[in-house]
């Protein structure tokens, strides 16, 4: 028996919000989170902006991705209002967690040959250097209780929509009833940008930041590296009815796939993103048709746009022009491991209010990317189904098929 | 997890690995590489993943089953650097007359002396990239990190995506890149560290599938999944460490145990099957508060 998954609560730290709602007032007043560096010097990397997280003070934990994903799944939590309740003690955790980066100034005490064995202090041992990534779901799943092992997704861009659709996999099965899912990440520190700006992937428009996302623009020039979380809770639908929680959307399918292609760049056909997408929606058993909205992967870098704009025409067939194709990425950058989830997020507030939020910066439509991107101002787009996607480099290709609660076919 | 009579078994019909031991052996990935070019871009985790991969699809001659049937779970281990390059980024981003940290340092001179090949060369989901390039592998995939008890999990999910019809044919792995400054540091700041001379290179990698669809390809099963499960402990990884135990029922060596991370399990089954007949049974209790236990008949 399949049983059907319902989100129940959801928690975002983001670069334009720190909480759902002022998440939501931001994403649909289309606020960009893009600005210069704060966080470090940026000395003259090539790339000096990012859209980082302003409005947290992450002090309790030394790494951010943590303090990042302790805070959205609190959020989440009490949005569900599981906190304190025997529900929650029986809850898993899906993951999807970033590369751990070295941290400068400790690489430079470590190469000097001294380091931080000799510290009493165990979280200090633990950190110096770099933190291990997994750390983060131990950690959640202390502070409440989990006894279900937890799940660490490394699918780098496509971790945190892996995570959730893990998590949906879970509970559909009926092996778990209630799962808390999502992403963390922040590779805004020296060697995250360094890296990414040796690899050429990174907008390097520094005079004017909130213009550097440009997902789909003729002008795009890379993405911009953004940081926060976003977790949700996913829950059975009989479970959530019986304790009369409250049900903000539906997850319907999930499919992924593996490009089998190129190290850095996408298939050209777009073959492995179409296949996850076909999956999802296979899993969910709808067809094309019923797609009536697309949270896009939409990176702002050259050949990722074209690509998804190609295998989105491919699924799409002759609606394609006609289906809204946004990207929350034009707003808060380029969250990696995260990304995935708070575009879920992003993507169910679309579908509960019947809203599309606007792509930023799209003033010059490349002639390759031929679809709606809803450029300009949010607009009212009743939805019942829609899709969310992310790629990741390296060829990880997953996706996501949403419904609105009140929808009862399938 | 137990299976049903109803459910036709999981039986294993490949089996693929290399461990360096403790002399660090060669690993040579070239017999696998569809795009040799691509090499530059491998570090030694990505070269002792294919070479467990390859060996293991070549034994389950998986030629006609469908590349978008095949589904990859996977499970990287600490990420992996060279003591070299840790000193060149230290020495990148160092001001040269003061000695001190510089992001000046770092922009300029020093961004440009670094290998921009090193991203590539430690990221964790890179070995499932270069086993589904050059194996050509479309189905879906699960990439996990960064010990046994994640690649229980994994190994847990691929049995599902199995049973449910999701995919014909799955390849369970897990590759650990171990005998380097930054894995070794990482071992050494734990309460119980395992020895570092004792850490090995290695990965290992099976291929499963129902025995339905092995015995339409007449392939012969070389281990078949009794049964499998997985439980977890949470705990504060800031104040409180699990004491780790592994325990094969037959046949390891028991210097293996505990040194081989994500390889563990399908390491153990390649030096088994076809020596030894029976059950067989895995059982681990990791650093990170997994207990999993898996048990199998050995034809």
């Amino acid at each position: 028996m399949k049983h059907r998954v319902v989100i129940t609560g959801m928690g975002v730290v983001s670069p334009i919000g720190v909480t759902i709602r002022s998440f939501q007032e931001a994403m649909f007043a289309g606020k960009s989170g893009v600005g210069p560096i704060q966080l470090f010097d940026p000395g003259e990397f090539p790339c000096r902006i990012a859209a980082e997280v302003k409005d947290l003070v992450c002090t309790e934990f030394r790494d951010r991705r943590i303090g990042f994903a302790m805070e959205a799944a609190e959020q989440a939590i009490q949005d569900a209002g599981l906190a304190d309740s025997a529900v929650l003690r029986s809850a898993g955790l899906s993951l999807g967690i970033g590369l751990e980066v070295l941290d400068l100034q400790d690489l430079l005490t470590w190469s000097r040959g001294a380091n931080a064995q000799a510290s009493r202090w165990h979280e200090k041992r633990l950190t110096f250097l770099q933190t291990p990534s997994d750390l983060c779901a131990h950690l959640i799943s202390h502070r409440y209780g989990f006894e279900v092992p937890p799940q660490v997704h490394v699918s780098a861009c496509a971790a945190g929509t892996d995570a959730i659709g893990a998590a949906f996999q879970e509970i559909r099965s009926g092996r778990r009833k209630v799962m808390l899912a999502g992403g963390t990440d922040s590779m805004i520190n020296p060697l995250g940008v360094g890296g990414f700006c040796k690899l050429r992937a990174l907008s390097t428009r520094n005079e004017c930041p909130t213009q550097a996302s440009r997902p789909f623009d003729r002008d795009r020039d890379g993405f911009v590296l953004g940081e926060g979380a976003g977790l949700l809770i996913l829950e059975n639908r009989e479970t959530a009815t019986a304790r009369q929680a409250h049900i903000h959307a539906e997850i319907a399918g999930y499919g992924n796939s593996m490009d089998a292609y190129g190290i850095s760049e996408p298939h050209p056909e777009g073959r492995g993103a179409l296949q996850a997408m076909t999956r999802a929606l296979s899993d969910a058993g709808i067809c094309p048709e019923q797609i009536d909205a697309i949270n896009a992967h939409g990176s702002s870098t050259p050949k990722n746009d074209v690509m998804e704009t190609i295998a989105i025409r491919k699924l799409l067939g002759d609606r394609a022009g006609s289906v809204p194709v946004v990207s929350t990425k034009s707003m808060i950058g380029h969250l990696i491991a995260a990304a995935g989830a708070v575009e879920v997020i992003a993507a169910t507030l679309c579908l509960k209010t019947g809203h599309v939020h606007p792509t930023l910066n799209l003033t010059v439509p490349d002639p390759d990317c031929d679809l709606d991107y809803a450029p300009g101002s949010t607009r009212v787009h009743p939805q019942r189904y829609s899709l969310s996607n992310s790629f990741a480099f390296g060829g990880q290709n997953a996706a996501l098929v949403l419904r609105r609660k009140d929808v009862t076919d399938s | 997890m137990e299976f049903g009579e109803s459910e036709s078994p999981l039986v294993v019909t490949g089996l693929g690995h290399v461990d360096q031991g403790p002399t660090g052996a060669l690993c040579d990935p070239q017999p696998y590489l569809r795009n040799p070019k691509l090499r530059k871009f491998m570090g030694l985790q990505d070269e002792l993943a294919i070479v467990a991969a390859g060996l293991a699809v070549e034994q389950a001659h998986l030629n006609d089953v469908p590349r978008d049937r095949i589904g990859l779970y996977w499970t990287t281990g600490y990420v992996p650097f060279e003591r070299d390059d840790l000193k060149s980024l230290a020495e990148a981003a160092t001001d040269e007359s003061s000695g001190e940290l510089s992001m000046k340092a770092l922009s300029t001179v020093g961004y440009h002396a670094i290998n921009g090949l090193l991203t590539f060369r430690c990221l964790p989901n890179m070995p499932v990239f270069h086993i589904s390039m050059n194996l050509n592998l479309q189905g879906p995939y699960y990439v996990s990190y960064p010990g046994p008890g994640q690649w229980y999990v994994a190994f847990q999910r691929a049995c599902d995506a199995l049973h449910s019809g999701t995919i014909d044919v799955a390849l369970i792995g897990g590759v650990a890149d171990q005998r380097n400054a930054l894995v070794q540091h990482h071992f050494s700041r734990l309460q119980h560290p395992p020895a570092g001379d004792t850490l090995r290179n290695a990965a290992g990698c099976f291929v499963m599938e129902r025995q339905l669809s092995a015995a339409r390809r007449d392939c012969t099963p070389r281990a078949i999944l009794d049964g499998v499960s997985v439980a977890y402990r949470p705990f504060d990884p800031f104040h409180t460490e699990c004491e780790p135990s592994e325990e094969f029922s037959t046949g390891i060596a028991p210097e293996m145990l505990l040194t081989l991370g994500p390889a563990s399990l399908a390491i153990a089954l390649s030096q088994v099957a076809g020596t030894i007949r029976g059950q067989f049974r895995h059982q681990i209790s990791t650093r990170d508060g997994f207990q999993a236990e898996s048990t199998w008949r050995l034809p």
